[in-house]
């Protein structure tokens, strides 16, 4: 049952335990109606008996046959007499014959059935005679057969309306709880002040709301001291950074040329835009993981980011007679931020042709379907082995070949970010028969 | 021209100065909101350069006033990378450019020369040195009577030598005004860039304008200087 919904498995059980309790109630109240109908009936049969005593006790000759007679005046019940020797001395037109002979020797009232129907039967002996009293059970079976029919309609009406009245229940019990679902489905990152309402009584789903709101709470708290650190830090490694930058600006516009010192501070320029890259890169990691970054949302010309991009990138492949090929690149456009993106197809570009090999190939191409857009770049070299695979997204994670041509492992992670917080995927392909090491990034197309 | 450098931090301020001050232009400094207000109102700026973070009344807020007092002096602000609500809202208000921090001199010279060219008209438009001749808008390039087409990088990387001719412009200052920050710096990505532009520009034509200062950068400059 555990798949079913909550409503409908209260309906279920409400029906169903409905559906018992009529159940042993009809066959008691069935049980009971039977027992005391025959209860009646006995009562007559006792009664008659005693009245053929009492002409007994007359000793008049033939007042027993008489008497016998004289009792069929009660509807339903008959009388026979049978002499000692089993002749029939008083026949009765309401009991079959094969009845009343059966019917002899039961000193006690019992229950006889026959295909002429159902009986109850007493003898008693008088004398030589043996007298039978028989009630017709027709009618108490008819009663006891309307009662029944009448149980059996009812019954699943009963269970129908339990149901429903369980189904109705459950949803006003239930609907506190969807109320919760609708106010925890609409706070998101920027709408974090938002709560649960607490129903004002003191119940298990005011309990749970508070549990749920206190936790929020939490969440809330957290979120924003990582906000607070991503700007904060921002402000404060931005500012020493401009000013070591304009100083050694200053410096080497005063340097003389192919001096030592302005080896040195061109060094320090160099380490300068690297620290800047990195800050850069962790801050806004720090802000996608903080659910604040600003990431715009307007209409991006993939098709002309990517192959800007792999003319960038042709540059600096060229150097190693590695080919860009951008041949199968479509129009498509996305909703986005340009810069990040460009972030994004940069970074798997540049990551192709740093692990590829003298003479290789870098293969970009992008599609589009009917509401995705599918950039794939490819490229030849040694591969990822498989055992790297897992750590490839992880920040600061750097394959051994990357160690020795520069980069510090923040590039795959921040790329993937980008494209989930624009409502798409980043990974690594398995690889084909091509031996291509392919990434790929599914993002969602512009509409219209 | 002369130009009002607001910013909290005496040191980045004081870089700025001597910065533009090497251009030949005139520097004022302030150091909060309120001075800069001041300032500006009391004499006649050419530019302002307007950092966003600052004590007391903030750079929006100075920008706010000085267009609610009809004052169109050219803006450029000082914002943090990234941030694109403040650079969204700073140009709404009436900020004529934004450069991120941390930004480079050549960087800001180049938004202010810009900016300026934009509110005097199309004359400035044109940068030019030797018989190499270059219009920013049309991004049209002439040497002598030969055009030569450029790639977007290219026309860049000739753009950012052309603003300070004669002087050198570091690698890494060239990787950061055409490359921003999404390439990994190690790459040699600049010198390769620059052997195609001076394949177009300097081949069979005359003197060799692009001139490599061994290890350390390169310079817009005729042939024996």
């Amino acid at each position: 049952m555990s798949p079913l919904p909550v409503r409908v498995r209260v309906a279920w059980w409400s029906a169903i335990a409905t559906g018992t309790a009529l159940l042993a109630f009809a066959a008691g109240t069935l049980a009971n109606l039977v027992h005391e109908q025959i209860e009646e009936v006995d009562l007559k049969l006792v009664g008659a008996a005693r009245r053929l005593n009492a002409a007994d006790a007359g000793e008049r000759e033939g007042e027993v046959s008489h008497e016998a007679r004289e009792l069929e005046y009660e509807p339903w019940l008959a009388a026979a007499v049978f002499a000692a020797d089993g002749r029939l001395l008083v026949d009765s037109s309401r009991v079959p014959e094969s009845i009343a002979r059966a019917a002899q020797g039961h000193t006690r009232p019992t229950t006889l059935h026959a295909h002429e129907g159902d009986w109850r039967v007493l003898s008693v002996s008088e004398n030589d005679q043996t007298v039978v009293l028989a009630f017709d059970l027709e009618e108490v079976n008819d009663i006891v057969a309307d009662l029944l029919t009448g149980y059996l309609i009812a019954l699943p009406i009963a269970a129908g309306i339990a149901a429903l009245g369980g189904w109705i229940v459950a949803g006003r019990a239930l609907h506190p709880v969807r109320l919760a679902t609708e106010a925890a489905a609409g706070i998101t990152p920027s709408r974090l002040d938002q709560r649960l309402p607490v129903p004002p009584v003191r119940d298990e789903i005011a309990d749970l709301a508070r549990v749920i709101n206190s936790m929020l709470e939490r969440m809330e708290r957290s979120f924003r001291q990582a906000e607070r650190f991503a700007a904060d830090a921002s402000h404060e490694i931005r500012t020493p950074l401009t000013i070591i930058k304009g100083e050694v600006e200053a410096a080497l516009r005063t340097a003389d040329l192919a001096s030592p010192i302005q080896t040195h501070l061109l060094s320090v320029q160099e380490e300068i835009a690297r620290l800047q890259r990195v800050t850069e890169q962790l801050l806004l990691l720090a802000r996608l993981d903080a659910g604040a970054a600003q990431l715009r949302r307007e209409p991006v010309d993939l098709a002309r980011l990517v192959r800007g991009a792999c003319e960038d990138v042709e540059l600096v492949a060229s150097q190693q007679a590695i080919a860009v090929d951008a041949s199968a690149v479509d129009e498509a456009e996305v909703l986005g931020d340009e810069e990040q993106l460009r972030r994004v197809v940069l970074n798997l570009l540049d990551n192709a042709c740093k692990f590829n090999e003298r003479g290789g190939r870098i293969v970009c191409t992008l599609r589009c379907a009917r509401d995705t857009v599918d950039l794939r770049v490819a490229n030849t070299g040694a591969g990822i082995p498989a055992e790297l695979h897992p750590h490839l997204f992880q920040r600061f994670f750097r394959a051994n070949a990357a160690r020795s041509r520069g980069g510090h492992g923040l590039g795959l992670s921040l790329s993937r970010e980008i494209v989930q917080a624009h409502g798409g995927s980043l990974e690594l392909m398995e690889p084909g028969g091509s031996g291509l090491t392919e990434f790929r990034v599914v993002l969602p197309a512009k509409a219209g | 021209m002369v130009v009002l450098v607001v910013d909290d931090e005496k040191k980045v301020a004081g870089l700025v100065r001597s910065g533009l001050e090497e251009q030949g232009w005139t520097v004022e400094v302030a150091h909060d909101g309120n001075d800069a207000l001041t300032l500006a109102g009391s004499r006649h700026f050419d530019a302002l350069v307007l950092d966003i973070m600052l004590p007391g009344r903030d750079g929006l807020s100075v920008l706010r006033r000085l267009r609610e007092e009809k004052n169109t002096v050219p803006v450029v602000l000082l914002t943090a990378r990234g941030d694109v609500r403040e650079r969204v809202e700073g140009l709404e208000l009436g900020a004529d450019d934004y450069l991120p921090k941390p930004f480079s001199m050549l960087e800001l010279v180049a938004r202010l020369k810009a900016v300026w060219r934009r509110r005097t008209g199309d004359g400035l438009n044109v940068l030019s040195y030797a018989d190499l001749v270059v219009n920013l808008h049309t991004r049209a390039v002439r040497r002598g009577d030969r055009a030569i087409e450029l790639t977007a990088r290219e026309f860049s990387l000739l753009e950012c030598l052309l603003r300070t001719p004669g002087r050198v412009v570091t690698r890494t200052q060239l990787y950061e005004s055409v490359w921003g920050y999404n390439f990994d710096p190690e790459t040699n990505i600049v010198d390769v860039a620059i052997q195609r532009l001076r394949r177009k520009i300097d081949d069979d034509s005359g003197p060799r304008l692009i001139q490599t200062v061994r290890g350390v950068g390169y310079a817009l400059q005729t042939e024996g200087r």
